[in-house]
């Protein structure tokens, strides 16, 4: 009886010094980089003292006030936007800047007058780039260049997420029926209620007063309390990253070769209506468009799609690019094999800095080059 | 009050404290303000419902149980039901009467102002299915005279208000609890070592399994099931069903655990329902004092048999000569215990599934002696009946289930290289299920030699410590118990 006591005693008291070194190593722990494997990190980039970097529609107003002070210097702007390419640095060192902070130093380097602007979104797709473009006209804060990275992975991720959708909500009904198949979408997401609040037993209550106020002051009072959320993302992520590879496994006694997900027809045109739009919009608004096609790692191994697709995909961008007036460049084969770091199964699409030093020189190139 | 929440840990902590501290004759009163708080600190406001039925309920027992005049016996039991019954039936039950009228007076042309009639705001009591049960069985008993009913209001009012079982069981009966509030004891350490371990096995089935199965469950049920595979279905009953296992079964850990450590016993509720071999083993092991309450108080009455006295044994004790006449009985009683779950049909539907296979299994000699001829095999089919079963219970609608359902049965949807729910889930069904096996294995490994009595020493002590950690990881008060619901 006595030892069952000790056992459950002893076993309470040192889950709390479990739980209290779990919280002590992880206390560094960033979810947003472990999701893009162990050596990846998302880097934002201040340059001159200014952001130039934003990621996930974190900080717009930041983002508005640099257009606005670009433009009272008399400066040029161009809009850069992208998925995670942009931002995320494989291998990533003390020190190491993203494709956004290289652009931007190379411009100055050729003494222009253009400052890059980078909005990255993580996957992000056709109709949330639109759905950006749209917000910084409609608040009167047009870029005079705008370049969009290209990517079929952009094909496949569903929807406008709810900050995305936010940034459309004040940009008129009328405007937006008016873009076609992509303003109907749009209009669409913007009608799109919040799902509804799942109503808890505690809301409300004098329960929840009172548990407010005392996780409140614990995690005031106590740093590992304060940190238990990095400690659940880092399980969640080793769980995710167990289920990922086990899976993996499996799927290579079954099927030695990656089955390509399809990508459903309508959420292909979906996307592709977004992608034209955008481009036919800006081109009338008098603003520059550089399209460019995200280089894929050179090898020829299993891969994340079918390269076949994307490449037909881009046959077809490319033209569009060439009917409406506006810029397309292959980066294919722009950056080399050691630039790319197959840490994990996840990364295959992140580069390491030389890799967005290259990305940052293509650009900035086609844009002196008077693209 | 939400158990998941450390509010409630400090209530419990300070409701031991200050229960150890009182003389006996006073225990009982702090158990039942305590109770009433605890209630109240939900909705202060429906405290009068439980004051009103426990009111009734004591004074209907008092009356039944001294008078002998059989028609005086049975007004007052009338009474007791009339008042436990309509108001469930109104708070639970209202709008799904109407929605019913609603489509008959479609149907007929009735032209019933059903519209008006839905723009009624009820809210439904936390618990009040629960409490309904043991206020009317209180009645009942004294009307079968069995036991003997309490003098003492208060001690009444804290056997139904008990907060560790208030808002969703166990269901407890007044031959078990009313002895322990009439001469309360002191919880010994080994309660409180026994409560504290129990309370912490419940949060971890809450917080770490439960509430994190919850998101995929939520997002597998919303997904296109038109179009999804037979294996999908599948992966969307088991991860459900090990849900709501975790959900109510830690729910009721923690009940026992915290009665526990203030000195007083309440009856297991679960007991390893993922191991039956059978339908009915199934409802001996799941929600046991609810079978077991339908058993007494529905079912053995509508066959004419004896009924039992105890929150134990689940269906077990239908006897067999009388299976034949129990037949009706058998899906009326589930039908109304799926109702009891819910005011939709597809509730319903659920009951009346399980109703079947219990009846199968009665009549199917080969099925009858499927678990002691061959165990595994038993085992394989009750879990997956009993997993199957959970898909009216969650669906969105009658339709869904329906739609789901048909799937299990059409052969050309076993095709797994088609599947539409992402695959990891599919893996998560099998750690749990798998999981859930292992630690029943756990459970009953009782080592003698003393090398291996110490390593199951170290390894419980293990245990603990992880799930400890886990619990004060994942504990918030975000995601309330399912059977908050009912």
């Amino acid at each position: 009886m006595a030892s069952s006591r000790i056992r459950v005693v002893g076993g309470v008291l040192l889950g709390l010094i479990l739980f209290i070194s779990g919280a002590h190593l992880t206390a560094d722990f960033r979810p947003e980089d472990a999701a893009l494997g162990p050596f990846t990190f998302s880097r934002g980039a201040v340059f001159d003292g200014r952001t130039v970097s934003f990621q996930n529609a974190d900080s717009m107003q930041v983002a508005r006030d640099l257009v606005t002070e670009v433009r009272r210097e008399g400066g040029e702007l161009a809009l850069w936007l992208g998925a995670s390419h942009q931002y995320a640095i494989n291998g990533f060192q003390p020190g190491n800047e993203n494709a956004v902070f290289h652009a931007n130093r190379l411009a100055r380097e050729r003494d222009a007058a253009l400052t890059y602007l980078g909005f990255g979104l993580p996957n992000g797709n056709f109709n949330e780039f639109l759905a950006t473009y749209l917000h910084f006209r409609e608040a009167k804060l047009l870029p005079n260049r705008l370049i969009v990275g290209a990517l079929y992975d952009d094909l496949r991720e569903p929807g406008l997420r709810p900050r995305i959708r936010e940034l459309i909500a004040d940009v008129p009904v009328d405007l937006l029926a008016g873009l076609g198949a992509a303003g109907d979408h749009l209009l669409a997401a913007q009608a799109e209620a919040p799902p509804p609040v799942e109503r808890n037993a505690m809301d409300g209550t004098p329960q929840q007063a009172i548990e407010s106020r005392i996780v409140g002051w614990m995690e005031q009072a106590w740093a590992p309390f304060a940190n238990r959320h990095r400690l659940s993302a880092w399980i969640g992520w080793r769980w995710r990253r167990a289920v990922f590879d086990v899976g993996e496994a499996l799927r290579q006694v079954g099927a030695p070769t990656r089955q390509v997900p399809p990508v459903p027809e309508a959420m292909q045109r979906w996307n592709e209506a977004a992608m034209v739009t955008l481009l036919q919009l800006a081109v009338a608004d008098g603003v520059e468009v550089l399209v460019y096609k995200v280089p894929h790692p050179p090898t020829t191994g299993p891969f994340y799609h079918d390269r076949t697709r994307y490449d037909d995909f881009h046959r077809r961008l490319r033209t569009d690019c060439q009917q409406m007036g506006a810029t397309y460049l292959d980066l294919e084969g722009l950056i080399e094999l050691p630039y790319w770091m197959f840490d994990s199964t996840i990364d295959h699409w992140h580069f390491q800095e030389p890799g967005h030093v290259l990305l940052a020189e293509a650009l900035d190139a086609a844009l002196a080059g008077g693209a | 009050m939400l158990f998941n929440s450390f509010s409630y840990l400090l209530f419990l902590a300070a409701g031991a404290i200050l229960v150890r501290l009182m003389p006996p004759r006073q225990r009982v009163y702090l158990m039942g303000v305590g109770s009433i708080a605890f209630y109240a600190m939900w909705r202060w406001e429906f405290v009068s419902l439980i004051l009103l039925s426990a009111v009734i309920d004591f004074i209907a027992a008092r009356r039944i149980e001294q008078s002998t005049v059989p028609t005086t016996r049975r007004a007052w039991l009338l009474l007791s039901l009339c008042v436990n019954l309509g108001l469930l039936v109104i708070f639970k039950y209202t709008y799904f009467l109407i929605d019913n009228a609603g489509l008959v007076s479609e149907a007929l042309g009735l032209g019933l102002p059903v519209e008006r009639w839905s723009a009624i705001d009820i809210i439904l009591p936390l618990g009040i299915s629960f409490y309904t049960f043991q206020t009317v069985s209180y009645t009942i008993d004294a009307y079968r005279r069995i036991g003997r009913t309490t003098d003492d209001f208060f001690v009444f009012l804290t056997y139904v208000a008990f907060w560790p079982q208030l808002v969703a069981g166990p269901i407890l009966r007044a031959s078990e609890m009313i002895p322990q509030l009439e001469r309360p004891r002191l919880a010994t350490r080994e309660d409180v070592a026994g409560g504290l371990q129990r309370i912490v096995i419940g949060l971890f089935k809450k917080v770490v399994i439960a509430d994190n199965l919850s998101p995929i469950v939520d997002t597998v049920y919303a997904g296109n099931v038109a179009d999804y595979m037979a294996t999908d279905v599948w992966v969307a009953a088991i991860l459900f069903g090990f849900q709501i296992y975790m959900d109510f079964s830690g729910y009721s850990d923690i009940a026992i655990g915290s009665a526990r450590i203030v000195g007083v016993s309440i009856p297991e509720n679960f007991d390893w329902p993922y191991i039956a071999r059978s339908p009915r083993d199934f409802w001996r092991r799941w929600h046991i004092t609810l079978s077991s309450w339908i058993r007494d108080y529905l079912y053995l009455p509508l066959t004419g048999q004896r009924f039992q006295t105890d929150s134990q044994g689940g269906l077990e004790v239908a006897v067999n000569e009388r299976q034949r006449a129990s037949t009706w009985p058998l899906f009326l009683t589930w039908f109304i215990m799926g109702l009891w779950h819910g005011a939709a049909w597809r509730f319903a539907m659920w009951g009346v599934y399980h109703a079947f296979f219990i009846y199968l299994y009665r009549r199917i000699g080969l099925l009858r002696s499927l678990p002691d001829r061959w165990p595994i095999p038993a085992w394989g089919l009750t879990f997956l009946v009993c997993m199957l079963g959970w898909i009216p219970f969650r669906a969105e609608s009658l339709e869904m289930s329906v739609v789901m359902l048909a799937k299990v049965f059409n052969p050309f949807l076993y095709d797994i290289s088609r599947k539409v729910v992402y695959g990891p889930h599919y893996l998560t069904a099998g750690v749990v299920t798998v999981g859930f096996l292992l630690a029943h294995a756990l459970q009953n490994w009782q080592p003698v030699t003393p090398g291996k009595v110490q390593v199951a020493w170290v390894g419980r002590m293990a245990l603990t410590a992880a799930m400890t950690a886990a619990v004060l990881i994942y504990l918030k008060p975000v995601e309330q118990f399912i059977y908050f619901q009912f």
